[in-house]
């Protein structure tokens, strides 16, 4: 998630300082007081008082620790779940989880009449509501969110531009509304129909939607003497400034024995993808869509199943990377660094992954062990990925690279999916009727590339400017 | 005129804690305020290490340390040192 508000840039300073007292060895013995030494007080905070603004850090802390909110036990302290945390294998449950304390459980109704309204005799707003849901008080107009159905008639119609469109961030952001509100007005996800893409913790204002994050887990693994692999996506690229060899000397002070590029496995993706679709097309199929981006299959599976048999059975980079590792490493604990959520669900059903770590987990972790990646110095990756793999955050770089696989075999056409929002899962929708305006489909859940997903730092234009400039070595 | 010196710091909790946002900020300025700015990433200039400070990320606008740097912040001394200059008529 980019750095642009103040809610990500608190939740990175409250990830590093739970990072620091797990590395310090007293998360158990130090984490109750986190909430009050947030909030001392007399502190200044966005909410009612010091005492609620302690509770959410409470509960963001055990998002943090890898604990669902929604099965948070009041009475259980910090440092039980701390204790919890430090002696599980795995986190357990859903990857997301609502802050119910943050959601600020935003307005019931969509519109909203100001105090601009005149109450004028025309009254196009309750003539023009087909429920009955606008009344007159005080000379103003008023919605009754219980009858409103937000049609957003009143809205159009008023002479006076009185009435204002007040969207609810999360649910707008939402492609597939598996957002929604429960009877109290706070928001909860629907996991029937989550696709994991992080678009609504993005959204939300109040920072209300976190992840289950593994990084107490993925510490513990840090110090032990087992061989802890990092796998990076190849959207690392550009997220730490320096150079990428300068990154791999980072990772290995923080403990990892081994820094692999899944661009590694992605060129096997290529190669595979690139087969399997000159036999698909030979065979007569109209189309065929890439594989590789979770949140996308989490879509055609919960939303589209009728694209099911238009979606590459090649399996992901990161499987591929997974499985190279393993094989020469039967006892590596393989730990992905990542720019997605939607991967974490991705590793659940993956022997080869054991654990997710996003970038902006990791910017906290480096900070917390005092690493600095420009201070580094270049440690040479045993084997560097090309090209055809380093370009797969990139909007179109997946494509690009199958297409160059499939050379002049089969006719190959292009249609590129670029995030996928309400409007576009209505085009995919179309799709799966059976055509699509070209026969290799691209898809790639965040608008701009992995490049530009819920877990990184960079502004994605840096990143690919980055990569670009690789291109053209 | 002398041209303004940006240095931003890109150590690693300068980074994570917004500065990779104002790589980009280039591409907002103006070009004839961008011809009279040198634009600069610097290695961690250390004043994370020290709460007095105040809190990353951290930018140096012609010596002058500016802590919790936005883009906006920053654009906003920029165009202000520029109308300074040019008054100065230097």
């Amino acid at each position: 998630m980019i750095c642009d508000n103040n809610a990500t840039i608190k939740r990175r300073e409250l990830l590093t300082q739970i990072a620091k007292l797990c590395l310090d060895q007293s998360l158990q013995a130090e984490i109750d007081d986190l909430p009050l030494k947030r909030f001392p007080k007399n502190s200044q905070t966005t909410r009612c008082c010091v005492h609620a603004a302690r509770a959410i850090v409470r509960q963001r802390l055990i998002a943090m620790m890898g604990f669902s909110v929604e099965q948070d036990d009041e009475k259980k302290a910090l440092s039980a779940y701390a204790q919890d945390a430090l002696k599980r294998d795995k986190v357990e449950g859903t990857i997301l989880t609502v802050i119910d304390n943050g959601c600020s459980a935003c307005v019931q109704a969509n519109y909203f009449v100001t105090n601009t309204c005149r109450g004028c005799l025309a009254r196009p707003c309750s003539m023009n509501c087909p429920k009955d849901a606008i009344s007159f008080v005080n000379g103003q107009a008023l919605i009754d969110s219980k009858a409103c159905v937000n049609c957003g008639r009143c809205q159009k119609v008023c002479p006076y531009h009185a009435i204002v469109y007040v969207p609810i961030p999360c649910e707008e952001a939402c492609p597939v509304g598996a957002i929604m509100k429960d009877e109290t007005g706070k928001e909860y996800i629907d996991y029937n129909k989550c696709i994991y893409c992080g678009k609504c913790s993005r959204a939300c204002p109040f920072g209300a939607i976190m992840e289950k994050s593994q990084i107490i887990d993925i510490i513990q693994q840090l110090k032990t003497k087992n061989p802890v692999i990092a796998m990076i996506a190849p959207a690392i690229i550009g997220q730490f400034g320096g150079k990428l060899n300068q990154l791999v000397s980072a990772l290995l002070k923080l403990g990892f024995s081994e820094v692999v590029e899944v661009a590694r496995g992605a060129e096997i993706t290529v190669a595979k993808e690139a087969e399997e679709f000159i036999e698909r097309i030979s065979q007569g199929d109209q189309f065929m869509t890439t594989s590789c981006c979770p949140a996308y299959t989490e879509v055609v599976r919960k939303h589209i199943p009728g694209l099911k048999k238009h979606v590459s059975d090649t399996k992901t980079p990161l499987h591929y990377t997974g499985e190279m590792v393993r094989n020469n490493n039967p006892e590596a604990i393989t730990v992905f660094l990542s720019p997605c959520f939607a991967k974490r669900k991705e590793a659940i059903f993956d022997d080869y992954v054991d654990f997710v770590l996003t970038f902006e987990e990791l910017g906290a972790l480096f900070i917390a062990a005092d690493i600095d990646v420009l201070d580094c110095a270049e440690t040479p990756l045993d084997v560097e990925a090309k090209i055809s793999g380093r370009r797969f955050p990139v909007v179109g770089g997946v494509a690009k690279s199958v297409k160059q696989a499939i050379g002049d075999r089969v006719q190959c056409n292009e249609v590129i999916i670029n995030g996928v929002t309400k409007k576009e899962l209505n085009l995919l929708k179309a799709y799966a009727r059976g055509s699509a305006p070209g026969n290799l489909v691209e898809v790639m859940a965040c608008e701009g590339g992995c490049i530009a997903g819920p877990g990184v730092i960079s502004h994605p234009k840096v990143s690919k400017g980055k990569i670009d400039a690789m291109e053209k070595e | 005129m002398k041209k303004i010196k940006v240095t931003i710091c890109t150590g690693t909790a300068c980074y994570v804690l917004g500065n990779s946002q104002l790589l980009v900020m280039k591409d907002d300025l103006k070009p004839e305020l961008l011809k009279w700015i040198d634009f600069e990433g610097s290695n961690c200039l250390k004043y994370c290490k020290d709460a007095s400070f105040g809190k990353a990320p951290f930018v140096l606008i012609n010596g002058k340390l500016m802590a919790q740097a936005t883009g906006p912040k920053v654009k906003d001394e920029i165009e202000r040192l520029y109308l300074d200059m040019l008054d100065g008529g230097e």
